[in-house]
């Protein structure tokens, strides 16, 4: 499709669609969502650009380039050298993802993004027990009555996401869980008719079965009045935004319950995921698996418990002898700081990424990288894992991308 | 360029009737079979006691997409029993398994070309990447319609064919798709409305539009617009006892316009005998055999463990409680489709799965034309696609298949009619229902034979009196005129293709997206632009893969 098609407009850093009209305004503040338009036309983060323009100017001169080359050869040697290998980091688009899978199957090494606990919850929950889900786009058309469980900071993840849910009539939207009146407010904002109802948000499947028992037409309870009332209900939770306890075992518990109200009638839940959903998804059609694994003569062997990043790194780091001979690569597609716990580590680390961080460890190397959707056109993930979008760069390529450094490893 | 000489190799592609051995040549991309006497030929193989056959093409077979990835997510476990139990089925290290796995055992069964036939229009994108990921095989897609709410809509409000065809035209394209596919028409959506069935002449819950008139939109939609492969349909109640009637009224629905029907062994079943649950294979096959607009794939099942997914949530959630181990996913997806999953597992023991093994068969050898219908087990649903050789086995060998049926539940003995049938398939009809038909219902010209000019994929297998052990392992696989596997073992990566379908309008119904009033209405219902999912030509082009263009030749 060559035509002069108006680009998809997305946001890629949440990945949420932008094309919202508010998303417009200029005077916005700059927090990453904060969205300017492009000299091309395409919106993009306001610091997400800034911070393409200022590598562009970081990764020109000649000496650079040959430092970076130098820490590729030497990066090669330690992935040759090293007894055992961890790559893992913020990997957000589905060309890193394969890079770095590529990397670990020919390597024999260990992957898992880093902060992989809530996926990892969320996939264990499903992998028992299943559940009845549904996409934003579906959701939003015809949902009867939304149901939000959590907490405020499902809107500090995806402050837009009200917006995105709303198709611009009046429904009526019950907020489950602990939100402060600026949350219910940005709801109200939104255009849904919101009630909130505070509650424990660990006693929340055992209670929406009191509600709504089996076999019962009519509740004493309002809630269970609007449960048993409408005939297309969403459920809409982030797992990275449930503080609960036994994160896993509270999700099964609520797919349970939502799965068996479609007996009667329909009932769904919208699980918004991680920006790492794009390397889940790669990595299971790539190797039948979501991550988590350990790759033996390029055969994945999969234990969600025992290949843990953060308990590869707990190994490694207790033995002197493992310490040494061990390697962590690091990919990143984030422009966030790295991770004060990663430059901490007694261990040779290869850091590919837009940011170099400060390490100390003698035996670090960075290998700089663009920034997704910015410098580089990628594929991402919408947060409901239905929609993979194809991020339009819109600034001239300076650095390269995880991907591409991933690939000189392995020609 | 490179010239590969086959020497003394026995062609089977069901068009060349001799049975003596002859040469075949690769030269470059392209097959030959004769060659100026100047011609260097770069190495020679004397292929006596081997046959050659086009690589192999599935029609259907689920590899790419949402609901495939969910499938993989499912099912963790990694068990040998399978193996340990039916070591026939060569099975795959899980029911679905990753891309590599999937491409590298195709290949080993000298298969070169597979569809993955239920891409969502919103999900296109993820299931073509899936399937660039997929080494060895070139891919195409159908694009799932007929559930879409803005299609719905169009029908309700009587929006005219012309219309329909412009977005039929959009979504194919946009899809970068090679057919139109439609699953249970508008019972998908039904079901979103909480209606559990929905007959071919009954009105959806919330729209006035009955899944005829979806059928007929959808077929003549195909028809006008000169797409390759006509529609290609799974039918209304999916595994219900006496469905062979809404079979039948699908088939009318189209009025005689050309259709597939998908994994057609689910959808012939009567209500008859002591179980409430009989074979109407004869009927379905008698109106194949009396028509020519008609074909179909079996969607073979094979006894074993396997995870069943599909886009119809209807009948998904209604099969729920068989499911084994007892885990279900279903999803709502995007105003397009959903899907369910959950596992199954087929036993001998049990009457209803003895008797879909005999219903699948009885298709097999009751169609008289080998290019109109075609092997399928609809993996994962029916089987793995491993299990190929094993049902080619089947259809050969009559002692082989009686002595699985001797095995079956006693009341399938006594009902099933398969023991009459003692039509043993020749290998000229293995490669018209694996190679030749596949290609022609396609409208893949230059693949599925071994004419001159056709696309040099050839599979070599020697000559075993065992046609299972023959199918299963390849001599020689070649991809574009290069070997890429020989005894087993494979030598290199290939070049991919990507297949779509070409058609008259496709500039025009590249514009539809941008159309300010498609666009608004595109917008209300989905919250962002069409263009957001549309794939476009060069990110084809980007993934390493070349584009591969079907035509109709009517």
């Amino acid at each position: 499709m060559d035509e002069s098609n108006p680009k998809p407009k997305l946001c890629s850093f949440c990945s949420l669609v932008c094309e919202l009209p508010d998303l417009d305004d200029r005077s916005a503040g700059p927090e990453p969502w904060c969205i300017k338009r492009s000299g091309l036309g395409k919106l993009v983060p306001l610091r997400l650009a800034s911070m393409a323009s200022a590598h562009r100017s970081a990764v020109t001169s000649d000496a650079q380039e040959s430092y970076f080359e130098s820490s590729l050869r030497i990066a090669s040697q330690q992935l040759r050298r090293a007894s055992s290998i961890l790559v893992t980091g913020r990997i957000h688009c589905v060309e890193s993802a394969r890079g770095s899978i590529e990397l670990a199957r020919r390597f024999d090494a260990a992957i898992d993004p880093w902060d992989s606990d809530t996926a990892s919850d969320a996939i264990s929950a499903m992998q028992r027990g299943g559940g009845y889900g549904v996409s934003l786009g579906e959701a939003r058309d015809r949902a009867e009555l939304w149901v939000v469980v959590g907490q405020d900071s499902l809107l500090e993840q995806t402050p837009r996401l009200p917006i995105a849910m709303h198709r611009g009539e009046s429904v009526p939207l019950l907020l489950l869980g602990r939100w402060s009146d600026a949350s219910i407010e940005n709801f109200r904002e939104a255009g849904f008719d919101v009630v909130c109802i505070e509650c424990e948000l660990e006693d929340l499947p055992k209670r929406l079965g009191q509600w709504t028992r089996v076999g019962q037409t009519h509740s004493e309870s309002q809630v269970g009045q609007w449960l048993l009332g409408a005939k297309y209900t969403v459920f809409l939770y982030a797992p990275s935004a449930l503080d609960v306890e036994g994160r896993d075992l509270w999700i099964e518990a609520l797919d349970r319950w939502v799965l068996q109200r479609n007996e009667t009638t329909r009932a769904v839940t919208l699980s918004w995921g991680t920006l790492q959903s794009s390397f889940h998804q790669t990595c299971t059609w790539l190797t039948g698996f979501p991550g988590r694994i350990q790759f033996r003569e390029g055969i994945p062997q999969y234990d969600p418990h025992g290949y843990r990043a953060k308990d590869w790194v707990d190994r490694q780091t207790a033995s002197a002898q493992a310490k040494s001979r061990s390697l962590l690569v690091w990919v990143d597609d984030s422009l966030e700081e790295l991770p004060g716990e990663l430059l901490e580590l007694d261990l040779p680390k290869l850091i590919i990424g837009p940011n170099p961080g400060s390490s100390n460890h003698q035996a670090d190397r960075w290998l700089p990288a663009g920034i997704v959707g910015v410098t580089h056109t990628v594929n991402m993930f919408r947060g409901d894992q239905t929609i993979l979008a194809n991020v339009h760069s819109d600034c001239p390529p300076g650095s390269q991308m995880p991907s591409q450094w991933l690939k000189r490893f392995l020609s | 360029m490179r010239v590969t000489r086959l020497k003394n190799v026995r062609i089977v592609d069901g068009i060349h009737a001799s049975s003596k051995p002859t040469d075949l040549y690769l030269v470059g991309p392209s097959l030959a079979r004769q060659l100026p006497p100047e011609t260097r030929i770069d190495a020679t193989y004397d292929l006596e006691d081997h046959i050659a056959m086009a690589g192999g093409i599935d029609i259907h077979t689920h590899i790419g997409g949402g609901k495939v990835n969910l499938a993989r997510l499912m099912w963790p476990e990694r068990s040998t029993k399978e193996a340990d139990e039916k070591p026939w089925l060569r099975p795959l290290s899980a029911p679905v398994p990753g891309t590599w796995e999937t491409g590298q055992r195709y290949l080993q069964m000298g298969y070169t070309t597979c569809f993955e036939p239920a891409m969502l229009p919103a999900n296109a994108r993820q299931s073509h990447m899936e399937m660039r990921d997929t080494p060895w095989l070139d891919t195409g897609g159908y694009v799932v319609l007929g559930n879409d709410r803005m299609l719905l809509n169009m029908i309700a409000l009587g929006a005219g064919q012309e219309a329909i065809n412009d977005y039929v035209a959009w979504m194919v394209a946009s899809s970068a798709a090679m057919a139109i596919k439609v699953v249970n028409a508008g019972g998908i959506d039904a079901f979103k409305f909480n209606q559990r069935q929905l007959n071919v002449d009954e009105v959806h819950p919330a729209l006035p539009v009955r899944p005829r008139d979806i059928l007929w939109s959808l077929s003549t939609a195909a028809e006008e617009l000169g797409l390759a492969h006509p529609l290609h349909v799974h039918c209304s109640n999916l595994g219900t006892p006496g469905n062979i009637t809404s079979t039948l009224a699908t088939l009318d629905a189209v009025e005689g316009r050309r259709i597939h029907l998908t994994h057609a062994q689910y959808h012939c079943y009567g209500s008859d005998g002591p179980h409430g649950f009989s074979s109407e294979a004869s009927k379905l096959a008698d109106r194949v055999n009396r028509t020519n607009h008609i074909s179909i794939d079996v969607g073979q099942i094979l006894f074993g463990q396997t995870i069943t997914l599909s886009a119809d949530t209807m009948h998904q959630f209604a099969n729920r409680k068989f499911a084994s181990p007892r885990k279900v996913i279903f999803q709502d997806l995007e105003c397009q489709a959903g899907c369910g999953l959950l596992p199954f597992r087929y036993k001998e023991s049990q009457f209803v799965h003895g008797l879909q093994w005999s219903i699948g068969l009885e298709l097999f050898l009751r169609i008289q034309d080998p290019t109109r219908v075609f092997l399928t087990t609809d993996h994962p649903n029916g089987g793995p696609f491993t299990g190929y050789p094993h049902l080619i086995r089947l259809l050969m060998d009559y002692d082989f298949r009686m002595s699985i049926f001797d095995r079956l539940h006693p009341d399938v003995r006594s009902v099933s009619t398969l023991p009459s049938l003692k039509r043993e398939y020749r290998l000229d009809e293995i490669a018209s229902i694996t190679r030749l038909g596949p290609a022609r219902a396609l409208g893949l010209q230059n693949r599925g034979n071994l004419n001159p000019g056709s696309i040099a994929d050839v599979a070599i297998y020697r000559n075993d009196d065992n046609p299972e052990k023959m199918f299963s392992s390849p001599t020689m696989v070649f991809r574009g005129g290069e070997m890429v596997l020989r005894d087993g073992l494979i030598l290199r990566d290939c070049q991919k293709t990507v297949l779509i379908s070409d058609f008259q309008t496709r500039q025009d119904a590249l514009r539809w997206g941008a159309r300010p009033e498609h666009s608004a209405r595109w917008q209300k219902l989905y919250g962002y632009s069409p263009w957001l999912t549309a794939l476009r030509t060069d990110e084809f082009a980007e993934e390493g893969l070349q584009i591969e263009h079907a035509h109709w030749h009517r």
